[in-house]
């Protein structure tokens, strides 16, 4: 990059300061369903933790919904919960409850998940979304509507919006 | 004492004590039980009612986080039927000797049902580090603990909900008392079931988005104590309404946030429940301890055998082997959290004596030391004789 077209950059972003009262206002006017990933790769609440694994291995998520037979979410996997349960004979004792030990056995995504999955409808504005996940560190959420879903909210989907906006 | 060095000393001494115990491969309970014990002997306090306070508290937190954290009630609707039979015959086999020890011990009526209570529940995770280190986890006898374990923390409640009840008319309820305290426990399940089902998920939405600090935290506390403080105007302990309370939020998603729980846990086993622990200690008379006789051997002996020959004769009935009935009966003689909870509430309403109170702790840590090794040997002994069977096929045991 020459020394001039910087310049040129400093000069803008000097004359426009970022303004994030700005992008709060817009994100307020943004719904949910128009930011959120409408591609999601799903996990039926009858898997086999080998698949499981093996979908961890070839997808680039750390989460995946569950759904039953009538496509409506039930939870969600996480990396973090099938390590858990994998390396579960090492973890301290007082891990060892005997519902953790009950889904340590379990080889059915239905037992291994997480049953009570965050969840947002795709109407809530963008503001809400992020301030949920924000605030308590949630990586992704599940847009859910009449208990189907319909995709996936994650922090860099609200980056990339944020990222749009900054450069309109 | 000042109370700020009580606590300051009680709870240090717990944590030290309950490490000591960990490493040297026993749970931290006895540890912290410990802990209040030393504290006793050592400083002999004049003035115990803050630390009973938070004692009482620690309890309410032991049994919120116990349905907040391991009730899930899918988990139980997909829980094998087959595990009632033998759950309920250790139960009941195990409340049965203990009332009949009362009994012929000349207790009255709520004391022996007290102990009867106090009997009945187990602690399953002492012995799942046994379980998983001898491979047996998956086992039949081991998944049949586990199922039968999740039945037994409701039945446990609901005989400490009843008993509760009972203890407050002191004699043998009569047809109408009985159906009167049934229509409270009923009637306190519905509250808390419409709490749950309609007024919760939406009051935490509202929550969710509160500006003050920490507000989903402060109202899964809130809800721990108002369940608590419910259950009292039903005349039932704030103990069933803490773990009812929990329960409740256990499916709740803005209560179960990741966040959320490690401070529900940071505060019930960082602080509360240790002191629970060391309460327990703190309370046992030192000088009953110097008098324990035939009685106190009887409540090691028969609560430990009631659990054995209960759980033996339940899963011999569903079709077990002997050597898995046995081993199936040892995994269920620890106790830990529950009893614990049951002689607390009966000391503190005047019913259990200072004797009965202390050999039930003794019951307890004698339980937790001798469950896991005796679950040991017994699975070792199976597998010697499996692998006798192998090399000489005409030598086969049942």
């Amino acid at each position: 990059m020459d020394i001039n077209k910087r310049k040129s950059e400093k000069q803008s972003i000097e004359d426009c300061p970022r303004d994030r009262t700005k992008i709060s206002d817009i994100c307020a006017d943004i719904t949910v369903s128009q930011v959120m990933s409408r591609e999601v790769i799903t996990v039926k609440d009858t898997e086999t933790i080998e698949n499981i694994i093996e979908l961890m291995i070839n997808t680039p998520y750390h989460s995946y919904p569950v759904l039953d037979l009538n496509d409506e979410l039930v939870g969600v996997i996480e990396q973090d919960n099938i390590l858990e349960l994998l390396f579960f004979e090492r973890s301290h004792r007082s891990h060892h409850t005997h519902l953790m030990a009950i889904k340590a056995l379990s080889e059915q995504a239905a037992t291994l998940m997480v049953h009570h999955p965050v969840t947002v409808p795709p109407d809530a504005s963008l503001c809400d979304a992020a301030d949920l996940m924000i605030k308590h560190h949630i990586d992704r959420m599940c847009v859910v509507q009449n208990k189907k879903l319909t995709g996936v909210l994650s922090k860099s989907d609200l980056l990339r919006k944020i990222y749009e906006l900054r450069r309109k | 004492m000042e109370i700020l060095l009580q606590i300051l000393l009680i709870l240090f001494l717990a944590r030290i004590l309950s490490e000591i115990c960990e490493r040297s491969g026993l749970p931290g309970i006895i540890g912290e039980i410990g802990a209040g014990l030393i504290f006793a002997l050592v400083l002999k306090p004049d003035d115990i009612t803050t630390l009973e306070f938070f004692g009482e508290l620690g309890a309410i937190f032991l049994l919120f986080t116990a349905g907040y954290k391991e009730v899930h009630v899918k988990d139980l609707k997909a829980t094998s039927a087959s595990a009632l039979i033998p759950t309920l015959s250790q139960i009941m086999m195990a409340f049965a000797f203990g009332f009949f020890l009362g009994k012929m011990f000349g207790f009255g009526f709520t004391e022996s049902l007290f102990m009867a209570v106090a009997f009945s529940p187990t602690s399953i995770s002492v012995v799942v580090k046994t379980l998983i280190d001898t491979d047996y986890l998956s086992s039949k006898p081991g998944a049949m603990m586990l199922t039968s374990a999740i039945f037994d923390d409701i039945i446990g409640i609901f005989l400490l909900s009843l008993v509760v009840s009972v203890a407050t008319l002191n004699q043998f309820p009569s047809g109408i008392h009985t159906l009167i305290i049934l229509g409270k426990i009923i009637a306190f399940v519905i509250i808390m079931a419409i709490l749950g089902w309609k007024v919760f998920p939406q009051l935490f939405e509202y929550i969710q988005k509160m500006h003050t600090k920490e507000s989903l935290f402060s109202f899964v506390i809130i809800i721990a104590l108002l369940s608590a403080y419910l259950s009292e105007i039903f005349g039932l302990h704030a103990v069933i309404g803490a773990f009812l309370g929990g329960a409740i939020l256990s499916d709740l998603p803005l209560a179960k946030i990741e966040t959320v729980q490690k401070k529900v846990n940071g505060i019930a086993y960082g602080f509360f429940t240790p002191l629970f622990f060391a309460f327990i200690g703190l309370s046992i008379e030192t000088e009953v301890l110097g008098t324990a006789g035939i009685f106190t051997i009887l409540v090691v002996v028969l609560a430990l055998s009631g659990k054995l020959i209960g759980g033996f004769i339940g899963t011999k009935l569903v079709g077990f082997s002997s050597i898995d009935s046995l081993i199936f009966g040892i995994g269920m003689m620890p106790r830990a959290g529950v009893e614990l909870v049951v002689i607390a509430i009966g000391k503190e309403l005047g019913i259990i004596s200072n004797e009965v109170f202390a050999a039930i702790v003794l019951m307890v840590v004698v339980s937790i030391i001798i469950s896991p090794i005796m679950l040991e040997m017994s699975i070792r002994y199976k597998e010697k004789n499996m692998a006798a069977e192998l090399t000489d096929p005409s030598n086969k045991t049942t």
